[in-house]
């Protein structure tokens, strides 16, 4: 009768033991999916949040810098969130060519610390005129997974 | 036999538990997510709007040779009130920072808001000894306008 009692205490320890595991593993589950999904609505509505626009004249995207005629972009926040103005969040091609960050001598703000709603940010690129050519050329800006782009001629 | 007859419904209970919780996180979450995507398409659809219904016009750019400055007079021929402060200025390609601008009047007045078929008057500082070939006013939504008639003064 001891050894019943025994054996059946066991297997209600055992299969409480389980039932406990079973409960923790479904619950961290859910809690990193629950994760994974708000992650995922951070980033959508990032995005839905982001805009931006080149206003550039396409007529005068050249502009001397230290000497040098250079493409220069001005790039402005018309979304509503605060956009990060490091080179690492803003990519830049021009003709369909990546700017690599050592090309980019400069990316600031006009007038803010930081790229907030309806500022400009003003990037300097290494590509000169001379090295463009003259012709049709387009350039891009990525951030955020929103895009603007300018066609202009040289 | 009595104990393991108790043992299955609690272990049982247990989970069904862990899944309750588990289906509450996880509806806490969708609901949260579908109000912060909800609150965002309103946004963007509020701001897709205004930009349709933005347009504007420049109605003359004055050059002083004897200020050495520029009065840029714009029309607002949307049906959108936009901000005069978020309004920026290219002049040959290059956009004029806020300390070489010495005034934004809409009508005469010193406000911000530019109200549908009222004209902003830009005025620059004395930076311009020669008058410039080309000017372009940005609004807040991205919208322009540009012109090369530069009137001397």
């Amino acid at each position: 009768m001891a050894e019943t009692s025994i054996t059946n205490l066991i297997v209600l320890i055992v299969s409480l033991g389980i039932a406990v595991g079973i409960g923790g593993v479904v619950l961290q589950s859910a809690d990193m999916i629950s994760n994974s999904i708000r992650d995922k609505g951070y980033r959508l509505s990032t995005q839905l949040d982001a805009d931006i626009s080149i206003i550039n004249d396409p007529e005068y995207m050249i502009e001397n810098v230290n000497g040098e005629n250079v493409v220069v972009l001005y790039v402005k926040n018309i979304g509503s969130i605060t956009l990060e103005n490091e080179k690492k969040y803003v990519d830049v091609f021009l003709d369909g060519e990546y700017v690599a960050e050592e090309n980019i001598w400069s990316m600031e703000v006009i007038g803010e610390n930081r790229w907030v709603p309806h500022s400009v940010l003003r990037i300097v690129t290494s590509y000169s005129q001379d090295y463009l050519g003259a012709g049709d050329h387009k350039a891009k800006v990525v951030t955020f997974n929103t895009e603007d782009s300018i066609k202009f001629r040289l | 036999m009595e104990e393991r007859g108790y043992g299955a419904p609690i272990a049982l209970g247990i989970v069904v538990l862990a899944l309750l919780a588990s289906v509450t996180i996880l509806v806490d979450v969708l609901d949260r997510v579908y109000d912060q995507l909800a609150v965002a398409q309103e946004k963007r659809d509020e701001r897709v709007v205004n930009r349709i219904q933005t347009d504007i016009e420049i109605e003359n750019v004055v050059h002083s040779s004897v200020e050495n400055n520029l009065v840029v007079v714009v029309r607002n021929t949307g049906s959108v009130e936009l901000d005069a402060s978020k309004t920026d200025l290219l002049v040959d390609g290059k956009l004029i920072v806020e300390e070489n601008l010495r005034s934004r009047t809409v009508d005469g007045l010193q406000t911000s808001v530019w109200l549908p078929d009222e004209n902003l008057t830009i005025t620059t500082e004395n930076i311009f000894p020669t008058p410039p070939n080309a000017v372009k006013v940005v609004t807040e939504y991205g919208i322009s306008d540009s012109t090369t008639e530069i009137t001397l003064g």
